[in-house]
């Protein structure tokens, strides 16, 4: 029973940055393949902001959340605005050059080595039916699952949210009913940042931060999107947690070291069986 | 040639055909004719195998077609061309024409790459450009392909479709677009392909166009067929008076 | 039918045969040899890329199966480097077959993480296997390389086997992009409806061109298995998978030449800059994302319109 608790750990994880890949992908229609690099960047936030400016934590974390707009919103503006052949391929191998280059600099500014951040909450162990938790992790899926939340109740009551959703029913009725759709991208990558970052805060205490991080959590926040099924805002919820006590059953009958197959021999039967992942419907195909 | 017996399909409870059937005889020009969303499209994609009737079934040439993928639908003798055209920009227009030979020819892979069948390389180059005249493009053989005016694509098509010496030609909506010069030019070109032996099934929404042409003419309205008959029968059936001035909201 | 641009065939044999003469110095000739072996396989993913379309993230994992097959087959059964080669390359061919038989029905990102998927995996057992694969410190226990009798060994002579495997594929290549066949995945990668109503069975196109790409990338891994003389699971992960797509996109998909030029300014790239080595990375990467955003074409794109405006000129 205990892989569930720390499946819903890792899961909530993978929930976040699901909703990262879906906001973009509903908004723009691309697969950002440097999601994964913002979960990188917040972990390299707080502990910059923590560790070595010596700010506060109530301070440092609007600080991280600021600067993740900041991010999100160049990113936009330098990769994606400046695309002469926007076509799918295209847009997929930008976004995966920009996460090189991001990784690259994050080598470059916080080195090769593993960056230590200290717990926000003492530590203690909280005992469930069949399991417990940590309270960093509890930390992590409160966090998690408070976010998505908030951004459900951002998109469904703020008219600002209500703009997204025109966008991604139809990108040109939008434009004629006066949604500026350029803006509404740049947000959606601001946001998507935004949630890459929360998920590096909380979980840099418990996995510590290496520039190399965003690759796996990015491919696992994405395999998780797609097991939801891609654009599906509680699909991707669901598919995190999902994929995340999945992964942490393998793991506990498996060796560990066989627990990153078995996530994306999941996708696998899952892009097979129903490509149009768990949550999904079928679009139907204008011939 | 082609029989469709009982066809009907279904689109999330929407009953986009319901029990058609009508014959396309040989060496004719069937026209089916009705207003927007009768569901001519669709059964042009059911008879080409893009989608899958629910009940019913296809024949052509007494042979069982129903259901059969797309590419073999076309290995058995029935090229398309397409309302929403389907040229390949990034190509030159006879390599655009290339497709309708290499899908029915079915050319040997290793013989082409080590140039050993170079004769039969050229009859193709010598198709390609009898065809060209035939349509009336050779003159914008070189050049691009998103530089061609509208009227130039259809016959594009048409021409892509004849080089696979079909037996059956579907042409989905050919008069469309086109002005009345370049009509008379296609009512030509069709014709031309009927003394050929080839038989010509198409969805058209000209009247005069379907007049001149059309040996047979199919109405169908919500999917189902209202008349049948030549052009003259049709035009004074009361149904297809209705579908087409009367209360629908097409 | 196309003609045959003989011009760059010599050019690249020309090439080929120049630096056996000019390059003395050892470590030089271990570059263009990586070289070499990149550029097959960047253009391998440009067969897939530029003419089929179909965007595949897992041909490191082809490349690392045909290794360490080729390696531990010779090792343990005591048979030859060359038939071992073989045999890794048709395996791969049939793993390639069965992984694309599901996969290959799937487009764009949903293909793009399917085989990146797939490169995952292949990837995690090759680090846990460690009994057969020797785990993350890698696989030693290489033998020489013999062919047809001869033993291959070092870089001189590693070279010359090398650069006639490179010149081969290129002939094949070219000879490819100048037959039906390259128009018939080109009409494939553009437009499926069409391709369909003309006869083309896409899938079955799309599988044997996967297959046959793997098998190629996989024999291309055996013989790098035997000149490297040790092999690890890093030189096969996904940044290898991502390489070869940039090689592709900076050369120039859907051209012969363009996973060629990709992959030698790549691969040079590095030597170039160890002064400042940590950049390295931000540099492949700046080089995709311009190469994206200015040249959607790539280098040979840009090399054809130069001299497409001066021959009209």
């Amino acid at each position: 029973m205990q892989f569930i608790y720390s499946g819903i750990t890792s899961g909530s994880i993978f929930a976040l940055v699901a909703l990262g890949f879906n906001i973009i992908y509903n908004t723009t229609g691309i697969i950002n393949f440097a999601q994964g690099e913002f979960v990188m960047i917040g972990g390299m936030l707080i502990y910059t902001l923590l560790s070595i400016y010596g700010i506060p934590l109530f301070m440092a974390v609007p600080v991280a959340l600021l600067l993740a707009l900041i991010i999100g919103i160049l990113f936009d503006k330098i990769f994606i605005k400046l695309v002469k052949v926007p076509n799918e391929i295209n847009l997929i191998t930008v976004t995966i050059a920009a996460a090189t280059i991001i990784r690259g600099l994050a080598m470059v500014i916080w080195g090769r080595n593993t960056l230590n951040v200290s717990g926000y909450i003492p530590y203690s162990v909280i005992s469930f039916p069949g399991g417990s938790l940590t309270s960093n992790s509890l930390l992590v899926i409160a966090v998690s699952l408070l976010t998505a939340f908030s951004l459900s109740l951002f998109f469904k009551k703020s008219s600002l949210g209500k703009a997204f959703r025109a966008c991604y029913n139809d990108k040109m009725a939008a434009s004629i009913c006066g949604v500026d759709v350029g803006h509404i991208r740049m947000l959606a990558f601001g946001i998507a940042a935004f949630l890459g970052v929360v998920a590096g805060i909380v979980t840099a205490p418990i996995t510590y931060v290496t520039y190399t991080d965003g690759v796996m959590v990015g491919l696992k926040g994405f395999a998780a999107a797609i097991l939801g099924g891609l654009g599906n805002f509680w699909g991707g919820v669901a598919g995190g947690l999902l994929l995340g006590i999945f992964e942490g059953f393998f793991a506990s009958i498996l060796p560990s070291g066989y627990k990153d197959a078995f996530a994306f021999l999941i996708i696998l039967f899952v892009l097979f069986l129903r490509p149009m992942g768990l949550f999904g419907k079928k679009k139907a195909e204008r011939l | 040639m082609l029989q469709i017996n009982q066809v009907s399909i279904t689109f999330g409870g929407l009953k986009a055909l319901e029990n058609v059937s009508f014959k396309v005889p040989d060496n004719s020009i069937t026209a089916l004719i009705g207003p927007n969303g009768a569901g001519k499209t669709t059964l042009f994609n059911i008879i080409t195998g893009f989608l899958k009737n629910n009940t019913g079934q296809i024949e052509f040439e007494n042979d069982d077609i129903t259901n059969l993928p797309p590419y073999k639908i076309f290995e058995k003798g029935i090229a398309r061309t397409f309302q929403n055209l389907n040229v390949i920009k990034e190509l030159s227009l006879p390599e655009n024409l290339l497709l309708g030979i290499i899908g029915k020819d079915k050319p040997s892979a290793l013989k082409s790459m080590l140039r050993l069948n170079s004769s039969y390389w050229n009859s193709v180059t010598e198709r390609i450009n009898e065809c060209m005249v035939l349509t009336g493009i050779q003159e914008w053989q070189n050049k691009k392909v998103n530089e061609m005016p509208y009227g130039i694509l259809k016959n594009l098509e048409m021409a892509r479709a004849i080089l696979s010496y079909p037996k059956l030609l579907l042409l989905d909506e050919p008069a469309a677009g086109l002005n009345n010069n370049e009509k008379e030019i296609l009512i030509e070109l069709v014709t031309k392909l009927k003394n050929r032996g080839i038989t010509i099934f198409m969805v058209e929404h000209d009247m005069n166009f379907v007049s001149t042409l059309a040996d047979n003419v199919v109405c169908l309205n919500y999917g189902r067929v209202i008349a049948k008959g030549t052009y003259q029968e049709i035009r004074n059936n009361s149904e297809v008076i209705k579908a087409y001035l009367g209360d629908t909201d097409a | 039918m196309k003609k045959i641009n003989y011009l760059f065939l010599f050019t690249i044999l020309l090439i080929l045969v120049l630096t056996k003469l000019l390059i003395k110095n050892e470590y030089y000739l271990s570059i263009v040899i990586f070289g070499l072996f990149n550029a097959i396989n960047a253009s391998c993913f440009n067969i897939l890329l530029g003419y089929t379309g179909i965007i595949s993230l897992g041909q490191g994992a082809f490349y690392g199966i045909g290794a360490y097959c080729a390696v531990i087959t010779a090792a343990s059964y005591g048979i030859s480097p060359s038939i071992a080669i073989l045999m890794a390359s048709f395996f791969s061919g049939i793993l390639a077959f069965v992984v694309g038989y599901p996969t290959l029905r799937l487009h764009g990102h949903y293909l793009a993480m399917a085989t990146l998927g797939f490169g995952m995996i292949i990837y995690v057992f090759m680090n846990e296997m460690a009994f057969l694969t020797g785990g993350p410190s890698g696989f030693l226990d290489i033998n020489k390389f013999t062919l047809l009798g001869m033993s291959i060994y070092g870089e001189s002579e590693f070279y010359i086997f090398v650069a006639s495997m490179f010149f081969v594929f290129v002939v094949m290549f070219e000879l490819f992009d100048k037959s039906f066949l390259a128009y018939k995945l080109k009409f494939i990668k553009e437009s499926e409806f069409a391709s369909k109503s003309f006869g083309i069975n896409i899938f079955r196109t799309k599988l044997l061109t996967f297959s046959l790409v793997a098998a190629i990338t996989a024999f291309n891994g055996g013989v790098y298995a035997y000149y490297a003389g040790f092999i690890s699971p890093v030189s096969f992960n996904f940044h290898y998978s991502i390489q070869l797509l940039t090689m592709a996109i900076v050369g120039g998909v859907g051209s012969v030449s363009g996973g060629i030029v990709g992959a030698a300014i790549l691969t040079a790239l590095p030597e170039f800059m160890t002064a400042i080595e940590d950049y390295e990375m931000v540099l492949y990467g700046l080089f995709l994302a311009v190469t994206i955003i200015f040249l959607p074409e790539g280098l040979s794109g840009l090399f054809k319109k130069i001299v497409g405006k001066n021959a009209s000129n």
